[in-house]
């Protein structure tokens, strides 16, 4: 595909694998399939999902594919008590935003919740929205008493 | 295109088409071709355009592909008072179309030009104005008249 050097540096197929250092991601190092986000400022982050990692050269490519569906770890946090812990909890259902949640509390390897906001009280980014993985996908999943942590098809937001 | 069913369940185009439950939808009721929202928090809700749907088993599949560009029915209210349109605008490449699930919107029109509804809840970025084609012509309408237009919108999608 032509490419216009003067102003456009990716090809112009809808769908983009980029490669971004350990350095520049908001949990380094990263593992292959999970949810990342590149540091930058709170609540405009761009997000996507770890295809590869090199860990020889500490590069890690990323699909920043707008729509793509990924599982992921969910985390049914809604409020958190700022500076605490986890305050409220909400159910899982078609359509609700996701957000990448840096915060200390999310349990290993997961990195998205339904909080817009972190237990610091900083924007959370959007990733994308809870949408049915196939047919058989049931709705709503529970908030849990103290949380609930679901694998969860979520459609990106990406770039 | 392969998919890895441990964590990937969509293919690796960049074109998006998914079920969703006509229970998850702002219009339960969807119709093929009409612009559809899924049910979610105000002005961040995931939205696209109706492509099929499935009346037996109440499955709408929707076009999430960002910019995708449809034709849709656009109302041209900018902002309501007192639950009721109050002010409207021309339309011109560019400008923001909402999602605008206002009880007074015309049939069969579920786009406007007005960020919140009438009840003043947020309403989502649907997508931008754009030209159909190079006969399209610009502004349509003028302000402070209401009207309701056939447009052609390039959709924020997922």
């Amino acid at each position: 595909m032509t490419i216009n050097p003067n102003y456009e540096v990716s090809s112009e197929g809808c769908v983009r694998h980029w490669e971004i250092p350990y350095a520049s991601l908001e949990n380094n190092p990263p593992d292959a399939t999970e949810a990342c986000e590149v540091l930058g400022t709170a609540g405009l982050q761009v997000t996507g999902t770890v295809l590869t990692i090199d860990a020889g050269t500490s590069i890690a490519i990323v699909d920043f594919t707008p729509g793509m569906v990924y599982r992921h770890n969910l985390r049914t946090v809604l409020t958190y008590n700022p500076g605490v812990a986890e305050l409220t909890w909400g159910t899982v259902d078609i359509g609700d935003p996701v957000y990448y949640d840096g915060s200390a509390s999310m349990p290993a390897n997961t990195y998205l919740s339904l909080s817009p906001l972190n237990t610091g009280g900083t924007a959370n980014a959007l990733f994308g929205w809870v949408v049915p993985a196939d047919d058989n996908d049931v709705f709503p999943k529970a908030a849990g008493v103290a949380g609930n942590t679901w694998e969860q098809a979520i459609m990106q937001h990406g770039a | 295109m392969t998919i890895n069913p441990n964590y990937e369940c969509s293919s690796e185009g960049g074109v998006r088409h998914w079920e969703i439950p006509y229970r998850s939808l702002e219009n339960a009721t969807p119709v093929e071709t009409e612009a559809a929202e899924v049910v979610g928090t105000d002005g961040v809700q995931l939205n696209g355009t109706v492509l099929t749907i499935d009346a037996t088993l109440s499955i709408a599949v929707i076009d999430f592909t960002p910019s995708m560009v449809y034709r849709h029915s656009i109302r041209n209210v900018l902002t309501y008072n007192a639950a009721v349109e109050n002010t409207w605008g021309a339309l011109t490449i560019g400008l923001p179309v909402y999602y605008d699930n206002s009880a007074t919107m015309p049939a069969l029109t579920y786009l406007s030009l007005a960020a919140a509804n009438n009840l003043a809840q947020a309403n989502t970025l649907f997508g931008w104005i754009v030209p159909a084609d190079a006969t399209d012509t610009f502004p349509k309408g003028v302000g402070g008249v209401a009207a309701t237009f056939e447009q052609a919108v390039m959709q924020h999608g997922a």
